[in-house]
């Protein structure tokens, strides 16, 4: 427990540090999963790729299954903006190529940080992002190479 | 035969599955809808502009302002049966040949993921001879009111009822996929209709960071009721006509299609274009299409400006039948058919056009776009306008207005 405290606190650290480093600027959202996820780091390109639809992550046999939050949400727009250079209404152009032409249907969307959370801890494949203020022991803040 | 078994396998896979059902959460239906409210206006009043090649009317002669070249309606049904088997149904509602909006079927597949990265489809879908061909009908997916015709007409039949293969794979920082297809389609059009079989088609595209890369090549063979007939009246003529019909006729040859493309998109700027060229041993003959499309986002705006350019590399003459040969009527005969030859070689699409544009996303999943565009057409062509009346001067120029509403949900 105490062990997981600890980790839970560096990784919180290292967080806030990164956050810090590469974007000065706004920190409003933290990629992040529970502390029982087999992985911790991901590339950007991962990450963008991942919730674009474009790449299955498989970690440790499990497919890394991404969460999102809901349209019109800040923390969303942010997410979108930092990780895939596109805005809210690029991403919903894309869903569009996609869905329309049958090649799948965006990340499951979830109302706030709170649900998004309650699915993190129950679903160790499971990655989504959250307002910072959220983070809790339970999960661990991904860092993104 | 390859339609029937399609559907026939489509069928079996679903009605077979439901012992397979293992998900809590499956099965899943969702429903999603896109649509196009556009109008718009020609200053070429002796012709019509369209964009479906096969419509009826369009806007210039029929309608000073037409709503119906854009304007469309599409519904589709997504069903996850279990995490490896789904189904996609899309109807789309537009104005058709017979002037009815009578909703047709886009899509209608049955999808098998044997890993997540590869999949095989059997029903009905879309091929990939284009970046953008797949869901060319939804506008509110592409910068434009409307696809760049100068290379999107080269491929007039994009159904197929069959059999497809999707592969994704990872290289490095790449993501790529690769499609397979076979199957065969068929377009109705006013006096007739087009069918294609035999068709197969390898598309591969790649997303390397912001930059997207595209390649495919396809056959198919091409008939036509009309164009049939055409050719068994030159058998007629005997040996010269023989010559001709079998020099021209689309009847039995492979008509291929080739198509590169690229895009580059950082986010607040993009640029992407085409090329393509179509060959047959035909009268369908060679034809090359390329458009270039630089576009840039400021906020809720992409004002965009795009050039187009497509051109016919095979004869568009032909000498025909020596009529001076023939007794009457048959003299009269061959100069009619040699003129109806000359009009379909020339009727290929040859002109180059300039388009300036700008979208307005002003709420999610909808958007206004405004573009004017400029069309050139080369000297005696007609730049695929149809209705052309007696006052119509081929190789002109037109200005086309549009305004469209765009929106998906």
């Amino acid at each position: 427990m105490l062990k997981r405290l600890t980790g839970s606190g560096i990784s919180l650290l290292l967080g806030a540090m990164l956050s810090m480093t590469y974007h000065p600027a706004s920190a409003e959202v933290l990629v992040v999963v529970s502390a029982e996820a087999p992985f911790t780091r991901l590339t950007s390109s991962d990450l963008r790729d991942v919730y674009l639809g474009r790449r299955t992550l498989i970690v440790n046999g499990a497919q890394v299954v991404p969460l999102d939050l809901t349209e019109g949400t800040a923390a969303r727009s942010e997410f979108y903006t930092r990780y895939t250079g596109q805005t809210p209404a690029q991403i919903k152009a894309h869903w569009a190529r996609q869905i329309f032409t049958g090649r799948g249907q965006p990340p499951q969307a979830l109302a706030n940080s709170r649900a998004v959370v309650e699915r993190l801890v129950s679903d160790a494949k499971a990655l989504g992002y959250i307002d910072p203020s959220f983070l809790d022991e339970r999960l661990r803040v991904v860092t993104i190479e | 035969m390859v339609r029937q078994v399609t559907w026939l396998c489509a069928i079996l896979i679903v009605t077979q599955s439901g012992a397979l059902l293992a998900d809590n959460s499956l099965p899943n239906l969702e429903f999603n809808g896109f649509g196009t409210l556009g109008v718009v206006h020609s200053d070429e009043q002796n012709a019509d502009f369209i964009n479906d090649p096969f419509a009826s009317q369009g806007a210039g002669y029929s309608h000073d302002w037409s709503a119906e070249v854009d304007s469309r309606l599409g519904l589709q049904a997504t069903l996850h049966l279990t995490p490896k088997l789904s189904s996609v149904v899309q109807v789309v509602s537009e104005k058709r040949y017979d002037g009815s909006y009578a909703p047709e079927i886009e899509w209608a597949n049955v999808q098998y993921d044997i890993t997540p990265n590869l999949s095989f489809r059997v029903g009905r879908m879309v091929q990939s001879s284009f970046m953008a061909s797949e869901h060319r009908k939804v506008n509110y997916a592409t910068p434009w009111v409307r696809p760049p015709q100068e290379v999107y007409r080269l491929m007039p039949v994009a159904n197929f009822d069959g059999v497809d293969m999707r592969y994704r794979y990872p290289v490095g920082e790449t993501t790529n996929e690769l499609q397979l297809n076979f199957g065969g389609g068929s377009v109705d059009y006013s006096t007739g209709s087009i069918d294609a079989s035999d068709s197969w088609g390898v598309s591969h595209r790649t997303h390397w960071g912001d930059a997207t890369l595209f390649a495919s090549y396809g056959e198919l063979k091409v008939s036509a009721d009309e164009l049939s007939q055409f050719f068994d009246v030159y058998r007629l003529f005997g040996l010269p006509g023989e010559q001709l019909a079998s020099r021209y006729e689309v009847d039995g040859k492979r008509t291929s299609l080739l198509s590169l493309g690229l895009g580059y998109d950082p986010g607040s700027w993009f640029v992407m274009g085409e090329w393509a060229r179509s060959s047959s041993p035909s009268l369908l003959g060679e034809s090359e299409g390329a458009y270039m499309t630089l576009g840039y986002r400021v906020a809720e705006w992409t004002p965009y400006v795009g050039v187009a350019r497509a051109k016919v590399t095979s004869n568009t003459s032909e000498p025909g039948l020596n009529a001076a040969l023939y007794p009457s009527p048959f003299a009269e005969g061959a100069q009619l058919l040699n003129g109806m030859l000359n009009e379909l070689l020339s009727s290929g699409i040859q002109q180059e056009s300039i388009t300036v544009g700008a979208r307005w996303d002003f709420r999610p999943g909808m958007a206004l776009t405004a573009q004017y565009d400029h069309i050139d057409m080369r000297s005696g062509t007609s730049g695929g306008l149809i209705n052309q009346q007696p006052e119509f001067t081929p190789g002109g120029r037109i200005n086309l207005f549009s305004l469209s509403l765009d929106f998906v949900f």
